[in-house]
């Protein structure tokens, strides 16, 4: 066969059959091999440098919006919204109402501190409390005065309170026998009213292990 | 038909032996070699010589004396593909003992019509095909340069015979001495006296092949003026020959005879007996067909303008196919193949490479931009990171209090909104006795899930996320009230529906329900009494008063 091909064409397509295979294996076996882990390298540098933007976006937005909220934080904390409902304080508070309100008493009961399930809350490591304050009998002589009692109560109290409900009702006729009572003190109101409300505060979680910044200082 | 492209060596083949012509320059021809078959080592010259081509393939323009045509004009009208078969089997039936055959389409006149040879083209394409049938037998000649031309390694581009080849040289002589005349013939002869052994001369009509004669050198020899005589002894017989073929002098007869400058001086056209007559020696014929000429001018042979004219072409007329030479062109055929495709193969991987190892750099390239980036990035990171770690607190905590804030503040009722919108629905006249309001916050305040949490509504699965509305919770005001007593139970209900009606259009999207009508009585409700003395007075025994309940999200 080789001497019908001729040595020289045989001796060619031995020489060019070699360079193929030779070309090929450099091919197959080294440049695309190199170019696939070249490509994966590539991928994992956009990779990383996608999550490296994505942190910094949102570092810069915790910041943009820490700088925004935080007057009205300072706000909340002055009003006292991060208080620990201190109850020989809350009577100094109900002092305070009673007096902007312009009545002569009322009484009052409170409840227990209760805690407020808050998934936000909870991720900031913190907790909502709140306490019912119940307001009953109010030494008042018309209606107009105990709707600015609870008025006073949801203005100026401290922190946020939040009106459950109120009840008030006519005791008496405005008449002579009813007024002539009234001369006498017999009769110190003409309505009989109450009204719940809650009072809310943020505080730390102390169940949390770490104690968390912010309250009270970052440092 | 076989591709000549490129520069190629024609061997003539005749019935002396062989002559050898090989390309020179950009369009010469030169004699390289010739061996006579009597030589005694015939192979080994011919082989030597042809291995000295430096790799140029070889074309054999064979003229022996045992070639054999015959025109075949009953050749039905068929398909382009039942034709060739039926063609190829009236080939075999003409010439069952001859193992190399081939055949080729006759056009009438087609040809050279374009050039001025188109007298005789009646019929044209739409008249029946002709066929030009040739064959030859597997000759120890053809044998003998086979075994040459495999011993020398060179590739054969393909084996034709002179006359099938040379018919288009005899055209383009005749348009080339006698064109300028303005005188058409519809006949041209070229008569050249062949190195190889035999007068060959060749007739066309119209183009096509006509006749050919080929007639061995007398006793006078292959120069001089014996050679003159024979040489017009000849052409009277082909003279004859034509005639039977229909030739008439009004169709009119080109004579060209190739010959040197010394045989030149002994014709004339009065012995020739034709007008159109030539005498030409090679190197002017040579000229004529645009190849130039070394040292031929005084040469008698015209071998060399028939190897010119083949070496010229791009594709033989008439390739045949020999068995001998096929032998040994095959499998070259088809390791030159073979070296193409791996050349191609080379080149193409080359290219695969380059392309991948360019792409390797460019992606390198790009990562090392990109770690530049990543870089940057990690040091803009760090900034902002340090700038977070100086705030003051956690601004966790302060978007917690914001958050929880306004979700406190969705759930507080606006007292002084409600009371007013109930004191201008009320009116003058009448007197509560009773007022209860209850808001009842949304799950958000009860702890319940999805509370607490303002951005949960905008998470997938909102759907659960209460609405707008729901997230103030509900509002429910309940109210007694009286009318003064003199007014008719009548009247009071109806100012109870206008009662009614006006909450309606005052807490838009409430619910405004009587819990309890005047007396019980309602319009459309269950009624006891009595007529006569009895009724009026007992109405108007206790406090009559009216009951109302509206229900809606704060305000």
């Amino acid at each position: 066969m080789i001497k019908l091909i001729g040595i020289k064409r045989a001796l060619i397509l031995a020489v060019l059959l070699a360079a193929n295979v030779a070309v090929a294996g450099i091919l197959f076996l080294a440049i695309l091999p190199m170019n696939s882990r070249a490509n994966a390298e590539l991928a994992a540098v956009e990779g990383e440098i996608a999550t490296l933007q994505k942190k910094i976006n949102d570092v810069k937005k915790e910041i943009q919006d820490f700088q925004r909220n935080l007057p009205r934080y300072e706000q909340l904390q002055a009003a006292g919204f991060f208080g620990n409902q201190d109850r020989f304080q809350l009577e100094r508070d109900l002092n305070t109402v009673q007096e902007r309100a312009g009545i002569q008493g009322f009484r009052y009961t409170v409840s227990e501190v209760q805690t407020l399930e808050n998934a936000s809350a909870k991720k900031s490591k913190s907790r909502v409390i709140k306490s019912q304050i119940k307001i009953e009998n109010p030494f008042t002589m018309t209606d107009i005065e105990f709707y600015r009692l609870v008025y006073a109560m949801m203005s100026d109290f401290p922190s946020h309170v939040r009106l459950q409900s109120f009840n008030i009702q006519r005791k008496a006729d405005l008449d002579n026998d009813t007024l002539a009572k009234v001369r006498k003190q017999e009769l110190r109101s003409l309505i009989a009213a109450d009204a719940s409300f809650e009072w809310m505060t943020i505080v730390p979680d102390v169940a949390q292990d770490e104690k968390q910044s912010g309250w009270g200082g970052r440092r | 038909m076989m591709g000549l492209g490129g520069k190629k060596r024609v061997l003539m083949v005749g019935g002396e032996g062989v002559v050898l012509y090989s390309p020179s320059g950009k369009s010469g021809m030169e004699r390289e070699a010739s061996v006579a078959w009597d030589v005694p080592d015939f192979e080994e010259q011919l082989t030597e010589s042809l291995s000295r081509g430096g790799g140029k393939s070889l074309v054999i323009l064979f003229d022996g004396a045992d070639q054999t045509y015959r025109r075949e004009e009953n050749i039905p009208k068929l398909s382009p593909i039942d034709r060739p078969r039926f063609v190829k089997r009236k080939l075999e039936l003409a010439f069952p003992s001859y193992p190399i055959r081939a055949s080729m389409e006759v056009k009438p006149g087609g040809a050279k019509k374009k050039k001025g040879f188109g007298l005789s083209g009646g019929g044209g394409s739409k008249a029946a095909p002709a066929y030009l049938f040739v064959a030859l037998p597997e000759t120890e000649q053809v044998d003998r340069v086979s075994a040459a031309i495999m011993e020398a390694g060179i590739g054969v581009a393909g084996f034709g015979l002179l006359p099938t080849e040379s018919a288009s040289l005899v055209s383009e002589l005749s348009e080339k001495v006698f064109g300028g005349s303005g005188h058409r013939s519809r006949w041209a002869l070229l008569v050249g006296q062949n190195e190889t052994g035999g007068l060959r001369q060749v007739v066309v009509k119209d183009g096509n092949l006509a006749l050919t004669r080929l007639t061995p050198a007398s006793d006078a020899g292959t120069s001089g003026p014996g050679w003159v005589e024979d040489v017009i002894r000849e052409f009277k017989a082909t003279m004859t020959y034509i005639s039977r073929f229909g030739y008439t002098p009004e169709d009119g007869l080109d004579v060209m005879i190739i010959c040197g400058d010394i045989e030149k001086e002994f014709f004339s056209g009065q012995d020739m007996g034709v007008q159109n007559f030539k005498c030409l020696n090679p190197g002017e014929a040579l000229k004529h067909i645009g190849v130039r000429s070394f040292g031929l001018e005084k040469s008698n042979f015209a071998d060399a303008v028939h190897a010119a004219w083949v070496g010229k072409k791009r594709s033989l007329r008439l390739p045949v196919r020999v068995p001998s030479l096929h032998r040994i062109h095959a499998p070259r055929l088809a390791a030159a193949v073979g070296a193409i495709v791996l050349s191609l193969g080379v080149v193409g991987l080359l290219g695969m490479s380059g392309q991948a190892m360019l792409s390797y750099t460019s992606t390198k390239t790009e990562i090392a931009n990109k770690e530049n980036r990543k870089q940057l990035a990690q040091r803009e990171y760090a900034k902002e990171s340090e700038a977070f770690d100086e705030l003051p607190m956690n601004p966790a905590v302060v978007r917690t209090a914001m958050e929880v804030k306004e979700m406190l503040e969705k759930n507080t009722v606006d007292l002084s909104s409600l009371l007013y919108r109930l004191d201008e629905a009320l009116g003058g006249d009448i007197k509560l006795e009773d007022l209860s309001v209850t808001h009842t916050p949304s799950p958000a305040m009860t702890g319940q899930p999805g509370g607490g949490n303002v951005r949960a509504r905008f998470r997938k699965g909102a759907a659960a996320a209460p609405k707008p509305e729901e997230e103030k919770g509900k509002v429910k005001v309940t109210f007694s009230f009286s009318l003064p007593d003199r007014l008719p139970l009548e009247q009071k209900v109806i100012r109870s529906e206008q009662l009614q009606q006006s909450l309606t259009q005052k807490f838009p999207g409430y619910k405004v329900v009587i819990l309890q009508p005047f007396s019980g009585i309602s319009r459309d409700g269950t009624i006891k009494g009595g007529v006569g003395e009895v009724t009026a007075n007992q109405r108007g025994a206790k406090k009559d008063i009216a009951r109302f309940e509206i229900e809606g999200a704060p305000l």
